[in-house]
């Protein structure tokens, strides 16, 4: 089985875009790290 | 073409930041050797996390993936490489936290070898471990110095002290308080430019309807999943990524860095989802170098190995290569400082009993001169532009008949250091008869008409699997001899010279959060 054109370029920008998702995590749970405890 | 000054400008200015950064922020944190090689609970899920990715992610993704799917199998191989690159860091986040509660204030893989199967056990680790971080981290200065002569015309020896000499710069000072600062602002800039870097390569390919078109003209095999020449090559990277991976030391430094041992958990599960995407992604290129005329996959003038850079070269503008310089020069120092202060911390952590009971001064001063060996010698070597993929093989191999019965000590009482030494020597006899590489001395030998064919795919399983059981069978016809307790009071702190075992930890919190998961 041979993966077609559109399957192909769904996976080739999924890996990118999750990429892009790692990163905004990691913006996120940096924050969330360096953020005061309590109130 | 990027010209050599403009490439080597944008990586001295981008070494210079590092440099500063990592001295910044080390200033006034390093107050002793203990500091200097361990950076116990300091970091966060976020930040470690961060340093996981910038530690696994080195150059060599630039190289491998695209040649395991331009030569190997296509996307099976490929697929097989990025999960190959996350199974080490699904074990380690079951792995790291009983490694937290057991030894709680640990350093290194050789300390736990020592204390838990004796000398003979922990002599073999240090020379597994050692030369697979040493040839790991000249593989990334081989690399860099590769890949910067190839798509600018820098001499190998420029980029090698370039970068060996900045690195060195901030690790020697800051150690891995420094490291790990700048893997967190590394994996920051690395991710999107390479999503960004990639994603423009990708368009100006001509999109990857384009490159479908490309590996269909060529060869439809390599478009399919289920390709089983891939899918052994992914098999066997699989098993001889994580033999050697599990004998990294990086690993056991982050695993004393996290904050707890829930982050520790977190942070490798959340690491082998981000480095996935990241070596499929950059080895999408090997596919799209299959419809080079300049590719050669087998016989002289083989060259898939630089398959990324073949593409680099056929087809990006100025901007989008200088983005891949920057984007390599990023990787590999963000391995390299990992690594340069890695293999100083195994050293450093034995000496504490090389050399009885030395004075904190001492350590450190050992410490940062370890640090500066190692790098000088990886600068040496990287500049040599050597071949070091063969020797990247055999220190696979010796890790993956290694590290079964080195960690199988960690949940047994019955594995002993004699029987765990003769399971690690039959495995890698046994995957040693397999090796390709050693396919000549067998038949020098006489011994190759008595073997079945060399193979990767059988050396490296056959290691594994003969280390494996032999390990178990020999656990279980040995009465449990060995009290995991120990390891809490035989292993101590750098700074705290006679360790008292009076750590309430084993039997306390951590051990409950390893039962809990």
């Amino acid at each position: 089985m041979t993966l077609g054109a559109t399957a192909f370029t769904v996976f080739v920008w999924t890996n990118v875009l999750l990429v892009l998702a790692v990163f905004a995590y990691e913006v996120y749970a940096i924050a969330t790290d360096e953020r005061p405890r309590g109130r | 073409m990027v010209t050599a000054t403009v490439a080597l400008g944008a990586t001295v200015v981008t070494l210079a930041a590092f440099a500063a950064l990592g001295t910044w922020y080390a200033r006034g944190r390093v107050g002793g050797a203990e500091d200097y090689i361990s950076a116990r609970d300091s970091t966060g899920g976020g930040r470690l996390t961060a340093t996981l990715v910038a530690s696994s992610m080195g150059a060599w993704i630039l190289f491998s993936p695209a040649e395991a799917a331009a030569a190997f199998g296509g996307l099976s191989a490929l697929v097989g490489y990025g999960v190959g690159s996350a199974v080490p860091l699904v074990a380690y986040a079951r792995v790291g936290p009983r490694i937290r509660a057991y030894i709680p204030e640990g350093h290194s893989i050789t300390e736990y070898a020592y204390a838990r199967y004796g000398p003979g056990m922990y002599v073999y680790v240090l020379l597994v471990s050692v030369a697979y971080m040493f040839v790991f981290l000249a593989a990334e200065m081989t690399g860099i110095t590769g890949a910067l002569a190839l798509v600018a015309g820098v001499p190998l020896w420029q980029t090698a002290t370039v970068i060996g000499g900045s690195v060195l710069a901030y690790t020697a000072y800051g150690g891995l308080q420094a490291s790990l600062f700048t893997d967190t602002v590394q994996t920051l800039v690395l991710l999107p430019l390479l999503a960004v870097g990639f994603g423009a390569a990708i368009l100006s390919l001509g999109g990857p309807g384009t490159v479908h078109e490309t590996v269909v003209a060529t060869d439809t095999s390599l478009l399919n999943p289920g390709f089983v020449p891939g899918l052994r090559f992914g098999a066997y990277v699989v098993v001889a990524v994580l033999g050697a991976e599990m004998l990294n030391q990086a690993w056991w430094q982050r695993i004393y860095a996290g904050s707890d041992s829930e982050s520790v958990h977190r942070s490798f599960l959340v690491a082998a989802v981000a480095v996935l995407p990241m070596v499929v992604t950059a080895g999408l290129f090997g596919l799209a170098a299959t419809g080079l005329e300049e590719l050669v996959t087998s016989g002289a003038g083989y060259n898939a190995d630089i398959a990324f850079f073949l593409v680099v070269n056929a087809s990006f503008s100025d901007p989008v290569t200088l983005a891949v310089v920057l984007i390599a020069v990023l990787l590999v120092v963000s391995t390299a400082d990992t690594l340069f202060n890695a293999i100083a911390s195994v050293a450093t952590a034995d000496l504490r009993r090389l050399l009885a009971d030395p004075d904190d001064e001492t350590l450190t001063l050992a410490a940062r001169a370890l640090t500066v060996l190692v790098a000088l010698a990886a600068t040496v070597v990287g500049a040599q532009g050597y071949s070091v993929l063969q020797i990247f093989f055999t220190a696979d191999l010796l890790a993956t008949a290694t590290f079964v019965p080195l960690l199988y000590g960690l949940y047994s009482t019955r594995p002993s250091g004699p029987a765990m030494l003769v399971s690690s020597v039959a495995g890698l006899l046994v995957g040693g008869a397999l090796f390709p590489p050693a396919a000549g001395l067998l038949t020098t030998l006489g011994l190759a008409s008595l073997l079945p064919d060399p193979s990767f795919f059988g050396s490296f399983l056959s290691a594994l699997a003969v280390s494996g059981v032999l390990a178990l069978v020999l656990a279980r016809t040995s009465p449990a001899g060995f009290d995991l307790e120990r390891l809490d009071s035989e292993i101590g702190r750098l700074d705290d010279p006679v360790p008292d075992g009076s750590s309430e930890t084993p039997e306390g919190v951590e051990h409950r959060e390893v039962t809990e998961r």
